[in-house]
């Protein structure tokens, strides 16, 4: 009977632990594109110190796939996503704090080698000795949706979709080539950079030509649990402390002013964002 | 190796969700289990015996879609119990638990059937004649026959609902802090090429895994060392 007492007190154990409850009011919580993950999580640090007693936490991953959560109600603050079409589906749908969106970078789209990789340019991904290349998902993956459509402009792509390893983030197709999994891969400019040491970019994307210019939107998603702190972090995102940090992990300024909406862009120094959509 | 505050808050997380699920199993589980080995055979016994068992064969993005279905607002049940009934378990930690309690559901019945199982018929019956309450029957024969058999069905449940990840994936999503349990964080580091990280939750994982098979193994021992004494 000892043990079953004990089993007991146990039971009452697991009681209080379920009684912890994690979620906090003064917490943040930022959906964003996996692309942004090391320059957010500084970014984060830097939230925090200005906002002590404020905690922002991340979840990283496929823009499309975070789309996807927030449309079926998690209970997300901010979204940053690494292409307009997922701001876009999810505006369309009324989940965007209206006047909240905002463009806040931009990035270029590369190929990338493992180091010791032979191929130099486009072209070589052709060639018979790349015989794995990494994208990833375009259904769900913005890095993977601009890197089909260079592929198709360059006329490459029905001879080398064989060839593709699909990953589910941009991390995960970064992680195949720095691994040395794959012959090459095709990544936004700010990912290759973290992984210097084991990938080389040897080629580069045209923006405008070979692809849609690569914008950075991010928004406050309705019925958001702690809506102030969002719109705080929103404008924290465009101010010269947020845009250094992007910058120094190689993220454009508000991305090719001239792909962005007349109405979106966003000016560097206003502290609060106006936006055709606030109109609606 | 990589242990610091924030590698290791998926574990205690993992920890709250699979505990909660015990919490959520453990009634259901019991109730379904006398009745599967001491309740009366009925036309349709063996079907709902089959569905309760699902869950063990069926894969798990099948169970997290079926529950995505029903907690998330796709449906109109799933509607209603988020508008009406304010139920909001998307994306919660209290919705990794569920879908944890559905995968280890079937495993918690099974184990505890047979543990109820070496409870005998005739003892419960000789007890009730010799005029012994129910109370005292559950206090005196039940509990000392089958707890052992109980402890071995938590203890494994526990452990499929810690390593729970296809139906949680599904339901929870992978929220770092949030719902990001163990099997996710692991994912998640494999998936961001964070090596050292996932060599961590790999050998937490495992360890985990073998004390509790180990402590399940001994239990059967010691059940069949009781059978044989007998």
């Amino acid at each position: 009977m000892k043990t079953f007492h004990q089993t007991m007190a146990l039971a009452a154990c697991f009681a209080t632990i379920m009684a912890i409850e994690p979620a906090r009011s003064d917490e943040i919580l930022v959906s964003a594109a996996a692309s942004l993950t090391d320059a957010f999580n500084d970014i984060g640090k830097a939230y925090s110190a200005a906002h002590p007693g404020t905690v922002v936490r991340f979840n990283y991953g496929a823009s499309g796939a975070l789309q996807q959560q927030i449309m079926l109600g998690a209970p997300v603050d901010v979204f940053a996503s690494a292409s307009p079409k997922e701001m876009d589906a999810l505006d369309a749908a009324k989940r965007l704090d209206p006047g909240t969106r905002v463009n806040f970078a931009g990035n270029r789209l590369v190929l990338i080698v493992p180091s010791g990789g032979a191929a130099t340019h486009w072209a070589d991904l052709r060639a018979p000795s790349v015989r794995r290349i990494a994208i990833s998902n375009p259904d769900s993956v913005p890095s993977g949706r601009y890197a089909k459509e260079t592929l198709t402009k360059r006329g490459l792509w029905t001879a080398v979709e064989p060839k593709m390893v699909l990953g589910e983030n941009v991390r995960q197709t970064l992680t195949y080539v720095a691994g040395g999994n794959v012959d090459a891969g095709i990544v936004f400019a700010t990912d290759a950079q973290i992984e210097k040491r084991r990938v080389k970019i040897v080629d580069e994307a045209a923006t405008g030509k070979d692809h849609s210019a690569i914008v950075y939107p991010v928004a406050v998603i309705t019925r958001s649990p702690n809506s102030s702190g969002a719109r705080q972090f929103v404008s924290f995102l465009i101010t010269p402390a947020a845009q250094a940090i992007l910058e120094r992990y190689g993220f454009a300024r508000s991305a090719g002013s001239s792909a962005i909406k007349p109405g979106l862009s966003v000016p560097h120094r206003k502290p609060i964002v106006r936006s055709s959509a606030s109109k609606r | 190796m990589a242990f610091n505050s924030s590698t290791l808050s998926p574990l205690w997380l993992s920890l709250q969700v699979a505990s909660s699920a015990m919490m959520l199993i453990f009634p259901m589980g019991l109730l379904a289990a006398w009745w599967l080995a001491h309740g009366r055979d009925f036309p349709g016994k063996g079907v709902v015996e089959t569905l309760l068992m699902l869950p063990l064969v069926l894969p798990p993005t099948v169970v997290g879609f079926y529950l995505l279905l029903l907690l998330g607002r796709g449906t109109a049940l799933g509607q209603w119990l988020n508008d009406s009934v304010g139920l909001r378990l998307l994306f919660t930690w209290q919705g990794a638990a569920i879908a944890a309690s559905v995968m280890a559901l079937p495993l918690f019945i099974r184990t505890a059937t047979a543990g109820f199982a070496t409870v005998e018929r005739e003892l419960l019956e000789v007890g009730r004649t010799l005029g012994a309450s129910e109370i005292a029957l559950l206090q005196h024969v039940i509990v000392p026959m089958s707890y052992r058999g109980l402890l071995a069905a938590l203890a494994l449940a526990f452990a499929r609902a810690l390593g729970e990840f296809g139906a949680t994936l599904m339901v929870a999503g992978s929220i770092p802090g949030r719902t990001q349990t163990l099997p996710l964080a692991l994912y998640a580091a494999v998936q961001a090429g964070r090596d050292r990280e996932a060599v961590a939750y790999t050998v937490l994982l495992s360890v985990v895994a073998f004390v509790v098979l180990g402590s399940v193994g001994l239990y059967e021992k010691r059940i069949a060392a009781g059978r044989a004494e007998r």
